[in-house]
């Protein structure tokens, strides 16, 4: 049963990846590499958190959890599309305020207890033998998460709010000469970013771990952007990753417990080797994804 | 305020005594034009008369300082673009104004769909419906970046054609980016959109275009109507000339007469080459070439027949899959360029603003980086000593190079132009492989580089001339040769073909 188990975790682990890098996704489709994103999840875990323990209700929590993350990443957006500064380095500061400030709001809750979200078996599918337990036993945001994910392509690929979003990304010029602002579009691509991935740490808190622990993302926000860039910029792809890194955390939780005799700073670092593995193997395509827009920034032409 | 052409209007867009100033630079004065319905109306002029600035005006990028602009009877301002295009002005950009990463649908979406939704099929159908009626063949689902120039252009007119009530079409030196073939098309489609009563600002300073589709003609001239005239009125070509050139002679371009007799020496030669492109596919199979002193070697072929890897071939910049490469007898190999520059060879890439051009450096540094002979003074340059040294050369000077302290992203694309000529020039090659020297440049420069590459060449430079324009081919060569269907063909001499039948060859091959 442990690969059951594996792979039940893979998914219930890589939840809130997955949620930050579907939003990280937007945000760099839309030309804004979001750096900040560890921060979002930080803030919207903690921000779940407290306003579970308050109002006793994890979808308040969410939603407030979802806000949390979008105000964070309002100050990236700011900095960066109104002020110009640059991308990458506004990026990793607001993800060390996130760290920082949430580890210092969050002392009086690390000793909380919360019943948040449990996992909701789905009648007839659930009973599915081996499968059932693996895909239908979860937590809410889960499902909802995984109904995201085609959502999201088709706005991207199929609608012109996906076009508009995506132009933002590659050609601005060509995006204002159509009278749209770009300025504005970057800012609800950024803003809606922020808000998945404070909904990404919520589902850590609220449905992961039950729990506030100062710096309980451990990288998830980081790994998210990775994923996106080795994704190709694909939701579908991004989620793909999201699970493979859910596996590779839960795969370091069960030989822990199997009590293998391994140093468990090995197994920290399991995860981020097999992701970084992955992007590895994925093929080097003949034209690149990369939004043109984002490859300026990533060229060191910085602003916003 | 009633017009007094209220009733009827016969004219689409009236302008009056435009005039933008930039400053102390009056880009535009008092300029006058009318576009009618179902006319070509053709503004000449050269580089820097001031065509931009008045499309710019006209499609509503620059508001004007002075003057007024009619449409439907009433006075109106077309600032910021938006509003022109709700009075139904569309600009065909000469720099496209789409997205690569995009398909052509979804770059037509989002210019043409209003709401969030976009209705494919529909979309799909009037994608289909106004290229199959206008000759404007482009694949709805493919990417951008799979496309030509010439397919994007197309896309762009498309997008302008589908946008709702449109009546007027700017098309900013539209043949520029295509190959001769295309422009036919171009003006057959041209043709059949003023047929339907378009009206078309078409700005060139192509004067058989001009010729050969216009129904009125404003000639520009340092930002003032110099000329205008109509076809009932009779176009005259020398008079289009003078009016864009003004008092600057034109000296037309002379070839001398090649000595026959004189058998002059073998300088390079490639004996039964193969070159492969970017992924590994054959794009020249098993070709012969020779090139011998002071000798010009046309080649001429459609647009992505091999030109590029050829050139690339024959500095080094790209092996030879197989086959020998010889320069002055002695054999090169490929992937050793700084080989080829010392044995003599010089090039000059056929997109100069990206390959040869670093954005910040200013023109003496360029020419310091590619290696110009210069004098130290203790451990740096002495960048004075260059300087004038640059700027005293026969080369700088005959080709009005730029003040050398100018950066070169500053610089206009005729100004990059000449600076990476006179940076090849300036080594005195022995060699010279030069692609399309006369591309976006005005007949002034044009005319200044082609008798400059005469010149060289009578001094004993053996010149590899890479052209779409066959009448400069013509007009240069010693001798042409042709890239069609992976072969080399040729060599031809100019005097025993003609445009015809090079041009066949250029499509069919050998079998021509």
């Amino acid at each position: 049963m442990i690969t059951a188990d594996i792979l039940t975790g893979a998914i219930r682990s890589g939840t809130s990846v997955m949620l930050a890098s579907q939003g990280e996704l937007l945000s760099e489709r839309a030309g804004v590499i979001n750096l900040g994103t560890e921060g979002s999840v930080l803030a919207g875990a903690l921000g779940a958190f407290a306003t579970t323990v308050w109002t006793g209700s994890p979808w308040l929590g969410a939603l407030a959890g979802g806000v949390c993350g979008l105000l964070l990443s309002a100050i990236h957006a700011f900095l960066v599309i109104s002020r110009g500064a640059n991308q990458l380095a506004t990026g990793l500061t607001i993800m060390f305020l996130g760290i920082g400030a949430t580890s210092f709001l969050g002392r009086d809750f690390v000793s909380e207890q919360i019943v948040g979200f449990n996992p909701v078996a789905i009648p007839v599918l659930s009973d599915i033998p081996f499968l059932g337990d693996i895909l239908f036993n979860h937590d809410p945001l889960t499902y909802l998460s995984v109904l995201l994910v085609p959502c999201l392509w088709y706005v991207l690929f199929r609608t012109r709010i996906g076009v508009i979003l995506r132009s933002a990304g590659e050609r601005e010029e060509v995006l204002f000469a159509s009278g749209i602002n770009p300025k504005l579009v970057r800012y609800l691509a950024v803003l809606a970013g922020g808000f998945l991935a404070g909904v990404g740490g919520a589902q850590l808190s609220l449905a992961f771990t039950h729990s506030w622990v100062e710096n309980m993302a451990q990288g998830r926000g980081v790994v998210a952007v990775a994923l996106v860039i080795f994704a190709s910029w694909l939701p579908s792809r991004a989620m793909l990753g999201a699970y493979l890194f859910g596996a590779a955390q839960a795969l370091q939780l069960t030989v822990q417990q199997q009590g293998l005799g391994i140093s468990p700073f090995f197994l920290f670092m399991v995860p981020y080797v097999l992701t970084l593995v992955a992007l590895l193997i994925v093929e080097r395509r003949k034209h690149s994804n990369t939004p043109e827009a984002l490859s300026r920034v990533l060229a060191g032409e910085g602003g916003g | 305020m009633v017009h007094p052409d209220v009733e009827s209007y016969p004219y689409l867009l009236k302008a009056q005594g435009l005039t933008k100033r930039f400053g102390s630079l009056t880009a535009n004065q008092s300029i006058q034009l009318e576009v009618k319905p179902g006319s070509i109306h053709a503004i000449l002029g050269e580089n820097g008369a001031g065509k931009s600035t008045l499309m710019k005006m006209l499609y509503g990028v620059y508001e004007p300082d002075e003057g007024e602009i009619w449409m439907d009877g009433e006075t109106v301002s077309l600032h910021p673009p938006t509003r022109a295009r709700a009075k139904g002005i569309g600009m065909v950009f000469q720099d496209f104004r789409v997205i690569p990463a995009m398909t052509v649908l979804d770059n037509i979406a989002l210019s043409v769909e209003k709401g969030w939704r976009i209705r494919r099929k529909s979309l799909r159908n009037r994608i289909v419906e106004v290229s199959s009626k206008y000759g404007l063949a482009v694949d709805p689902d493919a990417f951008v970046w799979q496309l030509d120039l010439g397919q994007r252009q197309r896309l762009e007119i498309v997008k302008v054609l589908l946008a709702p009530g449109t009546r007027i079409i700017i098309f900013d030196e539209p043949t520029s980016v295509l190959v001769p073939q295309e422009v036919e098309s171009f003006l057959q489609m041209l043709d059949l959109l003023r047929r339907d009563g378009y009206g078309i600002l078409l700005i060139t300073h192509k004067i058989n275009e001009v010729l050969a589709c216009a129904d009125q003609v404003t000639v520009l001239r340092s930002g003032r109507v110099s000329h205008q005239m109509s076809r009932e009125e009779g176009l005259d070509g020398d008079a289009l000339i003078s009016a864009m050139l003004g008092d600057k002679a034109l000296k037309p371009v002379l070839k001398p007469a090649p000595n026959s007799s004189e058998v002059r020496p073998e300088v390079l030669r490639v004996e039964n080459g193969t070159i492969r492109g970017d992924h590994g596919e054959e794009v020249l199979a098993d070709f012969q070439l020779s090139m011998r002193h002071g000798e010009i070697v046309g080649v001429a072929g459609i647009s992505g027949s091999g030109q590029r890897e050829l050139a690339e071939a024959l500095f080094g910049l790209r092996k030879l899959a197989s086959g020998t490469l010889t320069v002055h007898g002695k054999p090169l190999r490929g992937g050793d360029v700084r080989a080829f520059m010392e044995a003599g060879v010089s090039f000059v890439s056929e997109d100069p603003i990206k390959e040869s051009v670093i954005p910040g450096f200013t023109i003496l540094e360029h020419m310091v980086l590619d290696g110009i002979p210069v004098r130290n003074k203790g451990v740096g340059i002495d960048w004075r000593h260059i300087r004038s040294e640059l700027e005293n050369s026969e080369e700088a000077k005959s080709l009005a190079l730029a003040d050398a302290g100018r950066r070169a992203d500053q610089l206009s694309g005729g100004n990059v132009q000449r600076m990476v000529l006179s940076r090849a020039l300036i080594r005195k090659p022995d060699i010279l492989i030069i692609s399309y020297p006369s591309r976006g440049l005005d007949i002034g420069t044009t005319l200044t580089i082609q008798q400059r590459l005469i010149e060289l060449a009578e001094r004993g430079t053996a010149i590899l001339l890479f052209s779409e324009d066959l009448d400069e081919l013509f007009k240069l060569s010693d001798k042409l040769v042709v890239l069609a269907g992976k072969r080399l063909l040729g060599p031809y001499l100019p005097s025993e073909t003609d445009k015809a039948q090079i041009g066949a060859r250029m499509l069919k091959g050998e079998s021509a």
